[in-house]
């Protein structure tokens, strides 16, 4: 094939990766005008999946108890762990939490499973019963999780919407000021949201999360199978697989930046090197989607899913750009030393310079208004270290296609600290 | 949740494109870049086979809700 028309396709890429940005950046900067409805009470239903959480549940379910709101639960679903987590569950305020036990070996067969069986159990133990399940808002937190006191208050009117089937609301990382990895999450997920997620608003492919996810029952169950199985896949990411298909369904998902639940950072490379193989390991199962994106989700999201969901393709082909660069940069400072003059034109620098950092400015800009004592300047120049942090998806990717080209698939759990 | 940061922060390559062969190790980042060239051409393939079919499937049912 023609050496040339290959080489600038693979620029393409990064022309393509540029274009979204830059489209996505702008449509999020867009005032978003929510539409007014009469009020109803709903009834707020909190789900904790935990496996071994007895470093961080206490915390969450004290936020969640106190929360300024009337109408709520919170359901612990233990997942056979060999700690505490039960026993701090059930220390809790006995009127506000709820323990769900799961023993093996049906246990540990991953987030959604245990999920799909909170939502059993809500059922079965009469805790929705006398409640139309468009009244009632289920929220999946993380057992680390901490929701802003705020939250039911600024998740609610957006329910008033009968059509909306899921808010999804901001991340943060309560940890962020324990070093630089800390902070670069806290900057990664406040950039997903408030420049990707709020795009998304006014495509209609706004994405749901595995943390600060609300739902209307009413949508969850019409992804429910006959069989009462569901409505989460056992995908390593259901709540992609979710979102997608509350879209399929007819629902609306909904963005929330005026409310966010603070997780904890990972601290380790390795370990976030870890939890991000799987993301990508579960983004690319969630590739059994695309036929019901074709079918059913209308086209102008549906563009955007298919182009998110065909993202981990992008990726690996991406990753072997900087390493033909590395390499062409070394040997061409070999090359200059062996002829004794600069082979080297200030354009090597300045033009991956401006290609690669441009988005810095965006992304330092749109930060800086998130973490106010962080001052423009310093969130600028933080945001060209995020730009380098980019690429821990390269080898994240790279170990999640290897894990699932040799068939594993268990729940690589990322451990708390 | 991830990727678009990434995609957009890659290094790029455009100055390989006139860079001598003769130097050491540019005919390998040469066929790297070629590789990741010749993957985007199948993802294009793709992506407009799968926005046909979008396409047809919406004219099929324009009688319905969308």
């Amino acid at each position: 094939m023609n050496t040339e028309l290959l080489l600038w396709s693979s620029i393409a890429i990064i022309v393509l990766a540029g274009c979204y940005n830059v489209s996505l950046f702008l449509l999020s900067r867009r005032r978003f005008r929510r539409g007014r409805a009469p009020r109803e009470p709903r009834l707020y239903v909190f789900l904790l999946a935990c496996l071994n959480e007895e470093k961080v549940l206490a915390e969450s379910l004290a936020r969640i108890t106190s929360l300024p709101a009337g109408n709520f639960l919170a359901l612990v679903i233990d997942d056979a762990s060999d700690d505490r987590t039960a026993e701090i569950a059930r220390a809790a305020d006995p009127e506000r939490v709820r323990l769900l036990q799961r023993k093996l070996p049906n246990a540990r067969k991953g987030k959604g499973a245990a999920l799909n069986a909170g939502i059993r159990y809500l059922r079965e133990a009469g805790l929705l019963d006398g409640r139309d399940p468009h009244d009632v808002i289920v929220c999946v937190v993380d057992a680390d999780g901490r929701l802003d006191a705020h939250v039911v208050q600024a998740v609610d009117p957006y329910f008033d919407n009968p059509r909306t089937g899921g808010t999804q609301i901001g991340v943060r990382m309560y940890n962020r000021d324990q070093g630089l990895l800390a902070r670069l999450q806290d900057m990664e997920f406040v950039i997903y949201g408030d420049i990707f997620q709020s795009a998304r608003r006014y495509i209609g492919s706004v994405g749901m999360g595995g943390n600060g996810q609300f739902m209307r029952l009413a949508a969850l169950e019409s992804l429910m199978g006959e069989d009462g199985s569901g409505p989460w896949s056992d995908s390593l990411t259901e709540d992609l697989d979710l979102g997608v298909r509350l879209i399929a369904r007819g629902w609306t998902n909904q963005h929330c930046t005026s409310a966010a639940v603070s997780q904890q950072a990972v601290l380790d490379v390795k370990r976030l090197v870890r939890q991000r193989s799987r993301w990508f390991q579960g983004h690319l199962q969630s590739a059994n989607l695309v036929p019901l994106i074709v079918r059913e989700v209308p086209v102008r999201p549906a563009v955007d899913l298919l182009y998110h969901l065909s993202s981990p393709v992008l990726i690996l082909l991406t990753s072997l750009l900087p390493v033909s660069f590395l390499i062409a940069v070394g040997g061409t400072v070999a090359g200059s030393i062996e002829a004794g003059h600069p082979l080297i034109t200030p354009m090597w620098l300045i033009g991956p310079y401006v290609l690669s950092f441009t988005a810095a400015y965006a992304y330092g800009w749109v930060y800086s208004r998130r973490e106010q004592g962080l001052g423009l300047l310093r969130a600028i120049a933080l945001s060209h270290v995020f730009v380098i942090y980019g690429y821990i998806w390269f080898v994240a990717g790279w170990y999640g296609l290897w894990r699932m080209v040799t068939g594993q698939r268990g729940w690589l759990k990322t451990a708390r600290t | 949740m991830y990727g678009k940061p990434a995609l957009g922060t890659v290094v790029p390559l455009a100055g390989l494109t006139a860079a001598p062969r003769v130097l050491p190790g540019i005919p390998f980042a040469r066929g790297l870049q070629e590789a990741a060239g010749a993957g985007f051409l199948l993802y294009c393939a793709v992506a407009v086979a799968l926005i046909t079919a979008k396409f047809w499937y919406r004219i099929r049912n324009s009688g319905g809700s969308r």
